[in-house]
């Protein structure tokens, strides 16, 4: 009896133990789950002040914030893309305001120290927000984004000092080293000159983020006793709809980032918000008051000009001094989680080919085995390698940018056709099976004959 | 009846397959054979390993797999190797250092070292019906039907190897000694069948000897170590196919009659002994795998791909509807066509139908290994790079504990895999074919019935080749 307790005993321990392990891994599937339920969205109020701040270092404590509640915004790790999280900033308190002409926003989030220069291995502290650039949020932010385009307005700790301060790194070029195994290929990058603190930027998914077309947004940050606090200030006239506040088109929202350098946070590696609602004050009519808004409005009569830019560059213009050369054949490739298209490619032995590579998603590579060729794409921006297809055969390419999960996977085909080596193996083997049935029928034959003759 | 004699003992009529080299000769090589630590030793250190994986698996959570270790060395490192080297060199060596039925056979015995023959646990048998392949065929392709999880996603893994480590120790407190390894293990059904192949074997040398031993302590065990875990009779042992070479039998034989051989590979497929349904399906199942794990998963139809992983249920279920039907159904059907071709061209009458599917089934042993071997080929050579980044950050933590993990994603020798899966394609055609050609002597037994039932079978193979070499390289 005592036996079969203890058998009872063992086999519910491992029960539980094992489950207990399971329920944490799920829980903590993308990370720690986070301190509360965010059941009702978050809302920032965004009051009409009859203020204008030019950045100066006073300003950031100046009266104007001590009068608007600050918003306390939890923040989450970010899961989905490497390097994965080591630390997290728990939250960030935001505060907004408009004068009917700027929109400021103040960001202010516990820090330990204040890393404002990037060396090797040592990054710097930086905060950002993201607005959606096209109306119907995805609920979940995630990525800052991650199933929606956004706008970013990027602060940056080292480009405060050096805008503000005029602290510039030692080395203003850096070079680009883009294959590791190729120890001489470099390109000297020089770095561009600041115009702000604050970096506009635009992203369509994980993996795009480009420079925006115009830099509108400013910013200035302090580091005092222990905290972070930084205020960003854009127009609101001028430019395209990045945060057109008053009138409003559809939902208006916002996310927030905080990196802390200390603790290793660079690119995805971050601490970030859900999206919290922007709920802002109408300026005043002359003699009227201001009224609130909560995030609907009607078109402005104002059409500001959208600036144009495209996503892919324009095809390059043909040097007209260059003598004629063979046009590769061009074969567009569009990547997306986790396939190509096309997916099986089919070309002609000693063809030139270029594989243009898009991507409607993430970052994603092209690695052609065989041939050993390699080249990266995103949304921003094309992938393009030519080379003589002089091997035959079938030929795997494959992605060779950390996608997501099925990223190993990611597989097309390349048949540069005839395809010998298979034309081979297929006679050998059909060689081979013919030897095996010679050999049985003869061998058959020899015993049959000897045992006649016996 | 067939006349059992009229089997070749030779290769390819060439190259004898009776030799036996006995490494157990060697000096030394006994002597740690029969040491308790060996392979404890090696069983503590994969524990240690595991138990790494584990964990990066209950903290990896959904994050991508190729950063997380336990993805990396066991889908790729293990898995390969598992293929590559260990079962057909060494046959079921893995399960000799294997640390998955430990616990629970640790809490059998209740202790980690020495002996104690008294076991712990309730050590009811195993049911009688179920003490075949079946069950483990069935559940290798339950897990295959969850590979677009299991090879992806960190904690997939863990619940897949906790999970086996959890019913392990379940098992080992109800049923008798390694009843887990042999009847319920995913993995242990396709090694026992493909280490039929192996170039080494564990036998006895000497069966005078055995003979008179009456108390056959390989069996019932003694002070100096446990009569066989696998339930084996280690003094008649004849296949390799249930035999966990956990070197107990060389501990507990009084007369050091037990021998570890190096041999010819493939001999055991022609032991015409406990063969049957449930491994021939083991073979098909294999087969099946293989195709399906390279059109899913290495093929370029991202459809496919979206099912596998689950993208939506419905796409899901058509995949393991699929996948079953084709396992199950569709490659025993093909080959139960060829079978009966192969007796209607045979001639005899005599020779049952069942006798010709199971006989000439064990001809897909070295076919489906081949295919196995070079599918790893294309995971090993594009990816193997992942393992030396993993190893300095297991847990994608951003530790740096060798100084490779900056180490970039390198693709090795990509130019020549192809052609590799080729030459092993071929590789296992030769042994297929030859072995095919004596199974069909075992199984017609009249040389020139033997030839005709062969030619189906050989057209088969033919076919089968030609198809593997066109999905991987055609």
């Amino acid at each position: 009896m005592l036996k079969k307790l203890a058998i009872t005993g063992i086999i519910v321990a491992t029960a539980a133990l094992f489950g207990c392990l399971a329920h944490h891994g799920w829980t903590h599937r993308y990370g720690p789950p986070a301190p509360h339920d965010q059941k009702a969205r978050l809302t920032l109020s965004i009051p009409y002040r009859d203020t204008e701040l030019v950045l100066d270092p006073a300003e950031v404590d100046a009266d104007v914030w001590q009068a608007i509640e600050p918003l306390a915004v939890p923040l989450l790790q970010q899961v989905t893309q490497p390097p994965w999280p080591v630390g997290l900033t728990p939250s960030v308190n935001v505060q907004a305001f408009h004068n009917g002409r700027e929109i400021y926003f103040k960001l202010a989030w516990e820090d330990d120290g204040s890393d404002v220069a990037m060396t090797v291995d040592k990054f710097v502290d930086a905060c950002a927000i993201a607005f959606p650039s096209q109306p119907g949020i995805v609920p979940q932010s995630i990525m800052m984004g991650y199933s929606s385009p956004v706008y970013i307005w990027h602060w940056k700790a080292d480009a405060d000092a050096e805008f503000w301060n005029g602290d510039r790194p030692e080395q203003p070029d850096y070079a680009d080293r883009r294959y590791p195994f190729e120890d001489e290929e470099s390109a000297p990058i020089q770095r561009p000159k600041l115009q702000s603190a604050v970096m506009d930027m635009i992203s369509a998914r994980p993996g795009s983020l480009t420079i925006g077309p115009q830099q509108l947004a400013q910013g200035r940050g302090q580091w005092k006793d222990g905290r972070w606090a930084v205020v960003f200030k854009r127009t609101m006239v001028a430019g395209n709809d990045q945060c057109r506040v008053q009138p409003l088109t559809g939902a208006r929202a916002a996310a927030f980032a905080i990196w802390n350098g200390g603790h290793g946070d660079r690119g995805a590696r971050k601490s970030l918000s859900q999206w919290v609602i922007l709920a802002p004050q109408r300026a005043p009519r002359p003699g009227g008051r201001a009224t609130q808004s909560d995030g609907g409005g009607r078109q402005s009569s104002r059409r500001p000009e959208r600036p144009i830019f495209r996503l892919f560059p324009s095809a390059e213009a043909a040097d007209p001094s260059a003598p004629a050369a063979k046009e590769p054949k061009v074969i567009n490739v569009t990547a997306q989680r986790f396939k190509y298209t096309p997916n099986v490619i089919k070309v002609h032995k000693g063809e030139l080919i270029t594989l243009r590579m898009e991507s409607l998603d993430v970052t994603h590579g092209l690695y052609l085995d065989g041939y050993e060729l390699q080249m990266k794409a995103d949304p921003s921006s094309v992938g393009k390698i030519t080379f003589v297809a002089d091997k035959t055969g079938r030929f795997t390419f494959r992605c060779s940018e950390t996608c997501g999960e099925f990223h190993p996977y990611m597989i097309g085909f390349l048949h540069v056709t005839p395809n010998s080596r298979f034309t081979m193996f297929a006679i050998a083997i059909l060689l081979a099976g013919g030897a095996f049935a010679a050999a049985a029928v003869f061998t058959n034959r020899k015993q049959k004959g000897a045992s006649t003759n016996a | 009846m067939p006349d059992q004699t009229a089997v070749s003992n030779k290769f390819l009529g060439i190259i004898p397959m009776d030799g036996r080299l006995e490494l157990t000769a060697l000096p030394g090589v006994r002597w740690l054979f029969k040491k308790r630590w060996f392979p404890m030793a090696a069983i503590l250190f994969n524990m240690f390993m595991f138990m790494v994986i584990l964990l990066s698996g209950v903290v990896g959570g959904f994050s991508s797999g190729n950063y997380i270790f336990g993805i990396m060395i066991v889908w790729i490192l293990w898995w390969v190797m598992l293929m590559m080297v260990l079962v057909p060199v060494f046959s079921r060596t893995w399960c000799m250092v294997c640390p998955l039925p430990s616990f629970g056979e640790w809490l059998q015995r209740l202790r980690v070292f020495g002996v104690n023959n008294k076991l712990f646990g309730l050590n009811v048998k195993w049911p009688e019906r179920l003490r075949n392949m079946w069950l483990c065929n069935f559940l290798f392709l339950a897990t295959t039907f969850c590979s677009g999880f299991f090879t992806v996603k960190p904690l997939a893994t863990f619940l897949l190897l906790g999970g086996i480590i959890a019913i392990g120790i379940v098992l080992s407190m109800i049923f008798e000694k390694r009843s887990f390894c042999l009847y319920v293990c995913p993995v242990s059904g396709f090694q026992g069948l493909y280490s039929n192949l192996a170039m080494t074997e564990i036998r006895r040398k000497n069966p005078a000897i055995c003979e008179k031993h009456k108390n056959k302590t390989c069996e019932t065990g003694n002070k100096n170590g446990y009569g066989c875990p696998w339930l084996c009779k280690p003094h008649s042992l004849n296949r390799n196919t249930y035999c966990g070479m956990c070197l107990e039998c060389f501990k507990t034989c009084p007369f050091d009659n037990m021998a570890f051989n190096l041999r010819f590979p493939g001999t055991d497929i022609l032991v015409n002994s406990k063969r049957g349904l449930d491994e021939a399906w083991k073979g098909f199942i294999m087969m099946g795998i293989a195709i399906m794990f390279y059109v899913a998963m290495m093929g370029p139809w991202g459809g496919l791909k979206d099912w596998v992983r689950a993208s939506t249920l419905g796409g899901w279920l058509t995949f393991v509807s699929l996948h079953a039907s084709m396992n199950l159904l569709v490659i025993p059907g093909v080959f139960l066509v060829f079978a009966w071709l192969s007796k209607l061209a045979s001639g005899a009458k005599d020779v049952p139908l069942r006798q010709v599917y199971v006989n000439l089934s064990y001809s897909l042993v070295p076919m489906g290994l081949a295919a196995w071997i070079a599918f790893s080929f294309g995971f090993l050579l594009p990816n193997g790079s992942y393992i030396i980044h993993v190893l300095s950050d297991p847990f994608a933590w951003g530790w740096n504990l060798f100084g490779t993990a900056n180490f970039p994603w390198t693709p090795v020798l990509t130019r020549l895999l192809v052609p590799l899966q080729f030459i092993t394609l071929f590789g296992g055609f030769v042994f297929a074919a030859d072995y095919g050609f004596k199974l069909a002597l075992q199984t017609y037994g009249d040389r020139r019935t033997a030839v005709r039932g062969f030619m189906p079978l050989l057209a088969m193979l033919m076919l089968v080749t030609i198809l593997f070499g066109r999905l991987y390289g055609g």
